[in-house]
């Protein structure tokens, strides 16, 4: 007779009360032997099975993944929009409430989960199951959030003096974003092994207290843990995959036409100059209709430019202009595509180190990013 | 003026409190079923009146919900050799629960009282 997936059928025993055990999952097996396989065949039957375990995990432990999500996207709302200081507009709330709002707060789910699932299920391993599906769901909701909001979130800390301040100390050599992307790359790896190593503590701790007020399950548990520790494996691949750099330019087409505006970002300035980058996947040309510079702090307007024609050309692989302190050309040529300075009316307008710009580029739209940059 | 409860022709407060559909459902599959109501059954039965798919842990969360409000009662019976040997909760429906499955029933068809189905809408 053919048997439901075998890792389904351990979460299903570690979602239920002793009493229910037997009965619930034998009622599953039954109508999974006697109606699903014989209409489906194995495979469809598989599924319906993890559906059922699945909507009876999340009946269980719903609000302890709302809980960590909600925690989630808070903490990461308020720490992408700071006052230009730095400062972050929590700061002034109660001690405890910050706790809460801290990774601790995250960590401390996970342990809530662990003993409302010991408790729940009135065994260890009912702890294991509620925390290592509390964790995997937050960590793939992360993934999903990072990537949903790298851009436009990005945008916004491009614009903050705190946030391009940090960019600008750290070591790296890299674009803004590169650097914004494998800070949440980082993040999230930290937060996974976080959430791992939390699940299996709490758990550890439930399974000694555990053995001595249930019963051992011996053999049963550590199949258990060994499915979980396989399926996290292949979890761990598939995040690899996905964050993998190959699937980042992709992703930022997709996400660039969903934002809008032409992609700009900056290397890190050195040696007195910048590289400005205006193009996607270094092969996709911008659909540039003007640019300009003006000091951040007076608003006058140091370069402003505009093309002779609309043309989306590559120029300098693909579409990356130098600034240096010093004088620059006012109008030049990219490629076919001839850009004439209104201001300044000389030849050449004059950048110094030390002084924040403020560059802006618009498309043919009307949409414009921005970004400062100090050389 | 007259007392509320004669103002009303149903009480809110206890359509509210008594029963929800699903639990009428899964109460009148225990009922249906006699003597054979358990877990799977009492799924195939419901899914069977309600014209639908219907998930096992809904079924399995509403008949906790049953007993805890002793609306039925459940034991544990002999297995199947098609469920390696594990063994059925079987449910019966207990006179609080025959009770409140006729006031449901009640106040179902005072709520309608009046109406010619189905309804139109006023253009």
């Amino acid at each position: 007779m053919p048997d439901p997936p075998a890792v389904a059928e351990l979460i299903l025993r570690g979602l239920l009360r002793p009493d229910m055990r037997e009965t619930v999952s034998g009622d599953l097996l039954e109508e999974y032997r006697e109606s699903r396989v014989p209409a489906g065949g194995e495979f469809r039957a598989d599924l319906w099975y993890w559906r059922q375990v699945g909507g009876m995990w999340l009946r269980a432990y719903w609000w302890l993944v709302v809980s960590a999500v909600l925690l989630h996207v808070v903490r990461d709302v308020f720490d992408t929009f700071r006052a230009p200081s730095g400062a972050s507009y929590l700061d002034g709330l109660p001690a405890l409430v910050l706790a809460v709002l801290s990774p601790l707060g995250l960590v401390g789910l996970v342990g809530l989960a662990t003993a409302y699932g010991s408790w729940r299920a009135e065994r260890w391993q009912g702890g294991f199951v509620a925390a290592l599906g509390v964790s995997l769901i937050v960590w793939l909701f992360m993934a999903a959030w990072g990537n949903a909001t790298f851009h436009p979130f990005a945008k916004v800390q491009q614009a903050n003096p705190y946030w391009v301040q940090a960019w600008q100390s750290s070591t790296s050599q890299e674009t803004f974003r590169h650097w914004m992307y494998w800070d949440g790359v980082a993040a999230l790896t930290i937060a996974g092994i976080v959430l791992l190593v939390a699940s299996f503590v709490f758990g550890g701790i439930a399974a000694l207290v555990g053995e001595t007020v249930f019963p051992a399950t011996g053999p049963r548990g550590r199949r258990i843990i060994s499915g979980v520790l396989l399926g996290l494996a292949a979890e761990l691949l598939v995040l690899i995959g996905l964050f993998g750099p190959r699937a980042v330019p992709p992703a930022e087409v997709a996400l660039w036409a969903a934002t809008g505006g032409p992609p700009l970002d900056f290397d890190a300035p050195h040696d007195g100059q910048v590289v400005a980058h205006m193009d996607l996947m270094r092969g996709l040309p911008p659909d540039i209709a003007r640019i300009r510079i003006s000091e951040f702090a007076t608003g006058a307007t140091v370069w402003d430019v505009k093309p002779a024609r609309a043309l989306r050309v590559c120029w300098n692989g693909c579409w990356n202009l130098t600034l240096r302190a010093g004088p620059n050309p006012a109008s030049f040529a990219a490629g076919r595509q001839r850009f004439n300075a209104s201001v300044p009316t000389v030849p050449t307008f004059l950048l110094t180190r030390g002084t924040p710009y403020l560059f802006e580029v618009w498309d043919s739209k009307g949409r414009v990013q921005h970004q400062r940059f100090t050389l | 003026m007259l007392p509320l409860e004669r103002r009303c022709d149903y009480n809110v407060v206890t359509v509210a409190d008594i029963l929800g559909s699903f639990e009428q459902a899964v109460l009148l599959a225990i009922v249906r079923l006699e003597s054979g109501a358990y877990g799977r059954a009492i799924l195939k039965e419901v899914q069977a009146r309600l014209e639908r798919d219907v998930a096992a842990g809904a079924v399995q969360a509403t008949l906790e919900r049953l007993e805890r409000k002793g609306l039925v009662r459940s034991k544990v019976g002999s297995g199947t050799p098609i469920r390696d040997g594990r063994a059925r909760r079987f449910y019966t429906v207990l006179s609080e629960g025959l009770r409140a499955l006729d006031e449901a029933r009640k106040t179902h068809e005072t709520i309608w009282r009046g109406f010619s189905r189905p309804l139109k809408a006023r253009s």
